[in-house]
């Protein structure tokens, strides 16, 4: 489903990834971890072809980051669904349109939108806040407006950069578990984090990153 | 759906970004406003032009030996030529009379004779008045038999026809100069309010957007500003022509398609504007 071969990244004369080669299979939950600069980040924007490796090959699907063309990236990060450390929500729309903008973008029809955006909402546990704006909710509430919108669109990955990084552990714990949840429905969840309380309390293949080289491809407890 | 998503986008950026649409109106404002009042400047300059030219005439000296049937018969081909739109016969009587008002002196109290041959007063047509073409007129006319020779104020035609060439170049550089400043200032403002919505374009992007889907709502953005910024100029042109009609140059001629092609020319700026600053942001991203 996604496989790095031999990947390397350079940027401004600095090696970011180094020969990176590893697969995430189908339903898969993958943890990446490593210090911070060691290239997580950049391995989550290689997937959705947001970077390009200078030498190697990433594939997505069928779609070979030696190939691909510019116009048909789009078509590949709407089988991705993508959350981040500081939730990138839109502060000026509620919660229902942010999650909703996800599938107005790719031009799916008003009713289908409804539907599925209060059905995700619903699960997730913020069905009733499906009117309030982004700040009016907690750091936590906030992630899960991110994941519901990440989610709707039913993806083959989500790609998770330091999800709990900005939030209290009982907040962390609760999207570890949506994250979970979301897993077992069949996504396959590969997320860059720190909290390595999550990894033990949730352990799952995990890849540790350092200066660029992968240094383990197992379980970490 | 998206299309009216693109729309409702488009409207929400255009009312958000308050400071730079206004700006980016303004300059559409003056711009086309400017614009207008060339154009209008260019109708009325080339209108007074075409009245000057209508007075050219070619002046047809028939051969002193010519006899009145040959002149009729010259007269019927005149008529028949390509390009032709009147003559006036002046018979020799009639060009010593000519020479009288014209000079103060009697021909005949100069000579005992009269030597002034008759001719023809021949009015080209409209598409005939130009150096070029009224040469070519002339070349066929100076064919005919008993035709001594063909004047005209060609120096004068040659003349006006000098500064309407160097007035377009004039006009057209302006035109373009303020087209090229004001797109430079729209793009540069446009610019701007991508800046400010760089999140929404970034997530745009990550929930799998076409680059077209991104670019529509700023497009929509860019004929909203140049459609507001044409009307407003062309109602100010539209009462300052009005007045100038009125109070000061009543012969002013003012074509109200002008208003039509300025409007559609201020949303073309404005699209065309948020089109290359789109462009050259998400040419920039992956």
């Amino acid at each position: 489903m996604i496989q790095f071969f031999n990947v390397a990244l350079s940027f401004n004369d600095r090696l970011i990834l180094n020969h990176l080669t590893f697969q995430i299979t189908k339903g898969e939950f993958v943890y990446l971890i490593g210090p911070s600069g060691a290239g997580k980040s950049t391995i989550l924007r290689l997937i959705p072809f947001s970077a390009f490796p200078d030498s190697g090959t990433v594939i997505v699907n069928q779609f070979s980051s030696a190939k691909i063309k510019r116009r048909k990236i789009p078509y590949v990060r709407r089988g991705i669904g993508f959350i981040f450390q500081d939730f990138k929500l839109l502060p000026d729309r509620n919660v229902f349109d942010n999650v909703a903008f996800a599938l107005r973008v790719i031009g799916a029809p008003a009713a289908e939108i409804s539907k599925k955006v209060l059905r995700v909402l619903t699960e997730i546990g913020l069905g009733h806040k499906r009117n309030a704006y982004p700040l009016e909710l907690s750091g936590g509430e906030q992630q899960k407006v991110a994941i519901a919108r990440a989610v709707v669109n039913e993806p083959f990955v989500l790609l998770a950069d330091e999800p709990t990084g900005n939030l209290d552990p009982i907040s962390a714990t609760e999207i570890l578990k949506i994250l979970e949840t979301i897993n077992i429905r069949g996504t396959a969840v590969l997320m860059a984090t720190h909290n390595y309380a999550l990894i033990k309390e949730y352990p799952h293949r995990t890849i540790s990153i350092e200066n660029g080289e992968m240094k383990k491809n197992e379980p970490l407890f | 759906m998206s299309l009216y998503f693109s729309l409702i986008e488009g409207i929400r950026g255009f009312s958000k970004a308050r400071l730079a649409s206004v700006i980016s109106i303004s300059s559409i404002t003056l711009t086309i406003f400017l614009l207008g009042l060339l154009v209008c400047f260019n109708l009325n300059i080339n209108m007074i032009i075409d009245n000057i030219r209508a007075k050219i005439d070619l002046e047809l000296f028939i051969n002193i030996a010519a006899t009145d049937q040959e002149i009729t018969q010259l007269h019927n081909q005149i008529n028949q030529e390509k390009g032709v739109a009147g003559t006036q016969f002046v018979s020799r009587d009639q060009a010593a009379e000519r020479y009288k008002t014209e000079t103060g002196q009697d021909i005949y109290q100069i000579l005992d004779y009269n030597p002034l041959p008759a001719s023809f007063i021949i009015t080209p047509q409209v598409e005939y008045r130009r150096s070029d073409r009224i040469e070519i007129l002339k070349n066929r006319l100076q064919a005919l038999p008993h035709v001594d020779e063909i004047i005209y104020q060609r120096p004068f035609l040659v003349a006006i026809e000098h500064y309407i060439q160097l007035g377009n170049i004039i006009m057209f550089s302006i035109s373009a100069i303020i087209v090229i400043i004001a797109i430079v200032l729209i793009h540069n403002t446009i610019r701007l309010t991508i800046h400010a919505r760089r999140n929404i374009i970034e997530i745009m992007r990550l929930v799998g957007a076409t680059e077209r889907f991104i670019r529509r709502p700023f497009l929509i953005e860019g004929i909203i500003q140049g459609l507001l910024g044409s009307l407003l100029a062309s109602g100010v042109l539209y009462y300052l022509l009005r007045a100038v009609k009125i109070f000061f140059y009543a012969r002013l001629q003012i074509d109200y398609n002008l208003y039509l092609g300025l409007i559609l020319f201020g949303i073309l700026i404005g699209l065309f504007s948020a089109w290359l600053s789109v462009r050259k942001y998400l040419l920039k991203i992956v």
